[in-house]
Formats: C-alpha cells, sequence, structure tokens
C-alpha cells in the first residue's frame, strides 16, 4: 500500500521510523536535485539535501499540515541553500565537475549514444549552467522551481513569500534573459 | 528600424502563464487570438518555448549510492539492511561459528609454560599435570582469580551476542522487503557500472584529444619545415636564374 506524504509525516510523529525513511526517500531526488541545481556543487548540495531531512525530522512535530509536506520540505531546503548562497558570499557556482555530465549523459536511455551526441549534450548543459548562472537568486529560484519541480505558480509565490503575479514576472524576466543568453550561442 | 511593442494587457504574465499552460479559457482563447496577429508575442512564445526545451537538458547529477539522507536510517538502521537475506544469513552463520569457536576460551597458567591461551580453532594441547599445587599457584599468583573472572565474563557476553545474532538473523522479512532490498543493491550496482562507464568515456576523450593535439602539432611542424625548404629552394632558383638571365646580357 502507498501511504500518502501526510500519512507518512502522521506516522512518523507516531514513532514509526520506517515511514520517515520512505519519505526521504520519496524526496532526497528532488531535494537534492534543486539543491545542487541552486548551489551548483555536489557536495554541498549533499549536506543541504542531508540537513534539510535533519531539520524536517526534528521539526516533524511542529508540521501541522497547513501546507503540503512537500512545500515544507523546499521551503527548508530553499532557507538552507539561501544560507549557503549568503555563507559563501559570492554568485552561486553553477559549474559542475569535469566529469558529472558525462555521468549524466552516460546514464542516458541509449546504451551506445554516438560520443558526438554526448559532447553535443554536454555543451548544451555547459551553456544551460552558465546562463542560469547570470540569473539573480529570485529568478532563478523561481525557474527552477516551475521548470524542474514543476510547482504551480501559487505554491512558488507561498515558497518565497511574495505575490503571484511577482512570481510570473520574475519568470518572464528569467527566461528573457535566458533566452538572450542562450542565443548567443547559436 | 523601429522597434516593435505590444500593448496586450499585462502581456508578460500572459505569456508566462500560457507558456505553462497554466491559464483560464477565456484568457487562453483571447491570447491565441492576439497571437495570431502578433508577431512579436509569437516570436517570442516560439522563442520562449525553445528556451524551456533547452532547460530540459540541465540535469543534476545523481546522488552517490549509498549516500542516503534518512537521519532516521543513520540512527536507528545500520548498512546491513540493505544487504539481502541470505548474505545476512551466511554472516550470522559464520559469525556464531567464529564465536562458537572463540567460546571455546581456555586460559591456563604455568610457571613452566606462563600464559597460555587457547580456542576452538588451535590445536588441543596435551593436558599436564599441574606442576605446582593449586594452593600454591593460587598463593604464587593472586591474580589468577581475576582472570578466571574474566574467561567467565567473556564466555557470558560471547553466549549474549550469539544468541542476539541468532535471533536477528533468523528474524523473517517479507518477500516486498527481500525483493525491495535486492533492487537496491540492482540499482546500486548498475550505478556503479554507469560511473565506471563514464569514468572509461571521459579518459578516451581525454584521450583522443591528447592525440588531436599531438598530431596536430607534428603536422604543424611538418609542414613549417617543409614551408621553410620550399622557401630555400625557391629563393635558390631564383638565384640562379637571375644569374643566367643576366649572363645572357
Amino acid at each position: 500500500m502507498t501511504w500518502s506524504d501526510e500519512e507518512l509525516v502522521t506516522r512518523s510523529i507516531g514513532g514509526d521510523a520506517e515511514s520517515f525513511n520512505q519519505l526521504v526517500l520519496r524526496w532526497e531526488r528532488p531535494i537534492y536535485a534543486l539543491a545542487y541545481r541552486v548551489i551548483g556543487r555536489e557536495e554541498d548540495a549533499r549536506d543541504v539535501c542531508q540537513e534539510t531531512f535533519l531539520r524536517a525530522f526534528r521539526a516533524l512535530g511542529g508540521f501541522r499540515g497547513q501546507a503540503k509536506f512537500s512545500s515544507w520540505l523546499y521551503r527548508i531546503a530553499l532557507n538552507l541553500c539561501r544560507d549557503w548562497v549568503r555563507r559563501q558570499r559570492r554568485t552561486p557556482v553553477v559549474q559542475v565537475p569535469e566529469d558529472v555530465d558525462v555521468l549524466e549523459l552516460a546514464a542516458a536511455r541509449e546504451p551506445v549514444e554516438p560520443i558526438e551526441n554526448l559532447l553535443e549534450r554536454r555543451d548544451l548543459t555547459r551553456a544551460v549552467e552558465r546562463a542560469m548562472a547570470k540569473l539573480p537568486e529570485e529568478q532563478r529560484m523561481a525557474i527552477i522551481l516551475k521548470e524542474y519541480h514543476g510547482l504551480t505558480f501559487q505554491e512558488i509565490a507561498d515558497l518565497a513569500g511574495c505575490p503571484l503575479s511577482t512570481v510570473k514576472t520574475r519568470l518572464y524576466q528569467g527566461l528573457a534573459v535566458l533566452r538572450r543568453e542562450l542565443g548567443k550561442r547559436e | 528600424m523601429a522597434e516593435q511593442h505590444c500593448i496586450y494587457p499585462d502581456r508578460d504574465a500572459v505569456i508566462v502563464s500560457y507558456l505553462y499552460d497554466d491559464v483560464e479559457a477565456p484568457d487562453r482563447v483571447a491570447f491565441e487570438t492576439h497571437i495570431t496577429m502578433c508577431e512579436l508575442c509569437r516570436t517570442e512564445l516560439a522563442d520562449l518555448r525553445g528556451v524551456r526545451s533547452t532547460l530540459a537538458h540541465w540535469t543534476a547529477p545523481e546522488a552517490r549510492p549509498g549516500h542516503r539522507q534518512s537521519p532516521v536510517v543513520s540512527r536507528q538502521s545500520g548498512w546491513w539492511q540493505s544487504v539481502p537475506v541470505w548474505a545476512q544469513v551466511a554472516a550470522a552463520m559464520l559469525v556464531l561459528g567464529v564465536s562458537a569457536s572463540i567460546a571455546n576460551l581456555d586460559v591456563r597458567y604455568d610457571r613452566a609454560k606462563g600464559l597460555n591461551i587457547t580456542t576452538g580453532w588451535s590445536k588441543t594441547t596435551p593436558t599436564q599435570p599441574p606442576a605446582v599445587a593449586p594452593e600454591t599457584q593460587a598463593s604464587a599468583a593472586p591474580w589468577r582469580s581475576d582472570l578466571a573472572a574474566l574467561q567467565k565474563q567473556l564466555r557470558e557476553e560471547m553466549r549474549t551476542q550469539s544468541a542476539a545474532l541468532a535471533a536477528t538473523s533468523t528474524t523473517p522479512i517479507s518477500d516486498v522487503e527481500f525483493r525491495r532490498r535486492v533492487r537496491v543493491l540492482l540499482d546500486e550496482s548498475e550505478q556503479g557500472q554507469k560511473q565506471e562507464f563514464a569514468a572509461q568515456l571521459v579518459q578516451l576523450q581525454k584521450d583522443v584529444y591528447a592525440q588531436q593535439q599531438s598530431d596536430l602539432a607534428k603536422l604543424y611542424k611538418a609542414m613549417g619545415v617543409f614551408q621553410t625548404t620550399t622557401r630555400g629552394e625557391l629563393a635558390s632558383q631564383r638565384q640562379v636564374l637571375s644569374l643566367a638571365v643576366s649572363s645572357q646580357r
């Protein structure tokens, strides 16, 4: 039987450790991906991800179900990402080590993809990373949450603590910058 | 050329809503009607769709296998939970065997041979009559009672551990859980293979690139030598030719 997030939270609060493990298994990948895209460093993204679940676990008793569990988790992760960015006092380095994207490429569905395609895709990935690095933090987060995590405009607004219209504006402006930056490589 | 403008109300927000397919039906119809007439919006929409398509290529790397984030896992479970049940049973049997053999621990002391500790794995040493009477031993080695107590304590602890391990290893496990653990192992193995493949791919790419650079360097060097030689030959030929012409005059 598949439990909903909220049911698993209730069971976790009741002392069922396995339920919280289920939540971790369900959400660790999205949270890690979010942290990685905001921070741009594998190791730090992993730390943020781990810290997110640790904080969630500690604060589980305070989760009242006003929001979805995922939104609550995203909020914790985003706050940690912001703290990380402030601690670093620099623009997030959206730059992966040499072999990381190739690992992703190697994990592609096609087992024998020609190396030209792999290299082309790697270049594309790097172009996206460079373009994303040029966005202000709010625009980048809005795009990441919308594009890669499928959050609704309202959910992003709740997370960012801003009006819905602001979210749309941030998305539009961010996409316009990406359009310009990505257009340069053509 | 004059810059184009579009005065569609709340244009940016509508474009974003339309782009992400999150727009009310009447607004959708209105905007779709508009873009049939507005080239600027049509072009921008197409470009932004292209941007979204490009963004889809940006994938986050996989978290390294074995790096589970759960604070509960780290606190209340062990790595062995992901090991298949048959391996757990085998390990438990092995530990039981070792424990059982160690449980035959025998600690002896005599003046001639000193301290002698034997286990079930060791060859049985022929029992020799004590060289000294027990009373004398006891008086000569007052720590012997401590040693005996230690021996007893060790045996107790090993017996307790063996019992605990046996209980753990025989805990029934559901088929679903067993399949899940096997799947985790398979996934990790697959991930490892992918990483190995990727590492080899990177190495191959580097090797090919290095070889290309090396070949190009050789080629440029050879071309340089050839050009120098050719220029030298041409100069000398011109010199001979001009000498011949001047001699004819």
